[in-house]
């Protein structure tokens, strides 16, 4: 409890402050709304629309969630070619550089052109999104084993596969959910850019809309929306490393700003 | 030199192999399926269309390559500067490091409409996206970078002493440096894409803008030579900050090649 205190304690002061100085300056200037609206505007607005949003919310979820699935899945398979055959990583290694540099956004419009208004461009920018951080990690958690293990199993006679299955892949789970940290808010960013150009549904449809039509407290209570959503996330994908990764140091607490290491990952 | 020269060329054949391999399939499958251009350009058409107007091209990737390079400044100096304070004091991690975070996780392109309502349609936007989006990498290595100094050459200073703000310039920046060109070699890509952001929710010239163009128009090849063009000037800037920090850097572990 004393701990949960100090830990949430100083973030939640300094959301406050931001608030109040947010709250007081739109009062005492009377910004206009469609500039910019109060926090306690958007709060009464998110209140009402909390139901329709959490629908939305849950469109834009379905998309990332897939796209993170397929870029995690491409990640996975493309570090164990590279970690293992260094053609591989000579040839495909700097063409996914090449896709990172590549501004998604800009593609986003032709994969709807391709494959029309429906799920799979948001899945496909979810996807191309998410891969890079998962490959790159991949990759170096693969090779980051204990030299010990691997010369006693190589002097057991374990082949490549045996090798990988019982070291190589617990060496590098690590890295794969430092990777996931990063990939999960990557995802729905993804997932929004592909709602951008043209969905039927989605927290990125209503963004757009409301915002097109200059409804501020509307935009900014769906952005609320997204970022909570996106933070409780990352706490769970925290959660679940905690959970796999009981036995890595990692995971252990220690000392000063332990707690915020899942923040920052 | 020679030795150097082949060993870099051996690194580049693969790749350029593969990319060949990619445009060669591409332009055989668009002649062979008689793709109508709008759907997917051949390369060959991309290439022409490139050099066809040259002059169109060179001048809306100046205007994004200066909002670009002006918001990666702009978001440098900001991470830096909270990642100092935030590596001076504990409680200053607290309470801004959730903000950071917060900031992180919300789609820039969600709140960069709010932008060109504030700031209308100047180069303003486009650096504050492209800030938005690079400070944070640059905030947490700078906080690592700055903290993870070798403990016993610390003491040495404090029983030397040496003030806190010698330790700061002598000590701690130079090991915080390396960490900087790393999270600057992402940031470079990344502000690229900010300001292309920027620009498509609401610009008249640059890549961004001739991109949403040409995408409402339906002139495909039009997107795919802004996009090349973009890949370049992203490929292009990586390796400038990779050169600058081989530079820099001269005396760090990190940019000794593993085989001399």
């Amino acid at each position: 409890m004393a701990t949960g205190v100090r830990l949430l304690g100083p973030p939640l002061l300094g959301v406050a402050a931001i608030v109040l100085v947010w709250e007081a300056w739109t009062r005492v200037l009377a910004v206009p709304a469609f500039i910019m609206p109060a926090p306690s505007r958007i709060v009464l607005r998110f209140q009402d629309d909390a139901l329709v949003l959490g629908g939305q919310l849950a469109w834009t979820l379905l998309e990332a969630g897939l796209g993170l699935g397929i870029g995690v899945l491409i990640g996975i398979v493309g570090a164990t070619l590279m970690a293992h055959w260094l053609l591989a990583e000579r040839a495909l290694l700097p063409l996914a550089v090449v896709i990172k540099v590549m501004p998604t956004i800009a593609l986003v419009p032709i994969l709807i052109t391709w494959i029309g208004y429906n799920l799979w461009p948001k899945v496909i920018v979810a996807a191309i999104a998410t891969f890079f951080p998962v490959l790159i990690n991949m990759v170096t958690g693969l090779r980051a084993v204990d030299t010990c293990a691997l010369e006693f199993l190589q002097s057991v006679g374990a082949n490549r596969a045996e090798i990988y299955r019982r070291l190589r892949w617990h060496a590098a789970l690590p890295y794969l959910f430092s990777a996931l940290k990063v990939a999960i808010n990557l995802s729905l960013i993804g997932a929004i850019v592909g709602e951008w150009f043209g969905a039927e549904v989605g927290i990125g449809k209503v963004i757009r809309q409301t915002g097109l039509k200059m409804d501020m407290s509307g935009m900014f209570a769906a952005i609320v929306m997204l970022v909570v959503a996106g933070c409780a996330l990352m706490v769970l994908v925290g959660w679940i490393e905690r959970r796999v990764l009981f036995w890595h140091a990692s995971t252990q607490p220690e000392g000063e700003g332990a707690g915020l290491q899942w923040l920052t990952g | 030199m020679a030795h150097r020269l082949i060993a870099r060329y051996r690194g580049v054949v693969p790749p350029l192999v593969l990319l060949a391999a990619i445009v060669l399939g591409l332009e055989v499958l668009v002649r062979a399926l008689r793709l109508p251009s709008y759907l997917l350009p051949a390369p060959s058409a991309v290439a022409a269309e490139l050099a066809s107007s040259p002059d169109y091209y060179l001048a809306n990737a100046r205007v994004t390559l200066v909002e670009a390079v002006g918001g990666l400044a702009l978001g440098s100096v900001i991470g830096f500067g909270l990642g100092a304070l935030m590596a001076r004091s504990v409680f200053a991690e607290r309470v801004l490091m959730p903000l950071a975070v917060g900031v992180r996780v919300t789609p820039i392109i969600a709140i960069a409409p709010i932008f060109i309502i504030w700031f209308g349609f100047t180069i303003w936007p486009k650096l504050v996206v492209a800030a938005l989006i690079t400070f944070f990498p640059v905030l947490t290595n700078t906080v690592v970078g700055l903290r993870s100094v070798d403990a016993r050459t610390l003491e040495l200073l404090r029983s030397l002493h040496a003030s806190e703000w010698e330790i700061f310039t002598r000590l701690r920046v130079p090991n915080a440096l390396p960490y900087l060109f790393a999270a600057l070699k992402v940031g470079v890509s990344l502000s690229l894409i900010g300001a292309v952001v920027g620009e498509l929710v609401g610009a008249r010239e640059g890549l961004g803008h001739v991109i949403d163009d040409a995408s409402i128009n339906l002139v495909t090849k039009t997107v795919f030579s802004a996009v090349v063009a973009l890949t370049g000037m992203g490929i292009v800037l990586t390796e400038v900050a990779s050169a600058v920090e081989r530079r820099a850097l001269f005396w760090h572990e990190s940019q000794r090649s593993s085989h001399q």
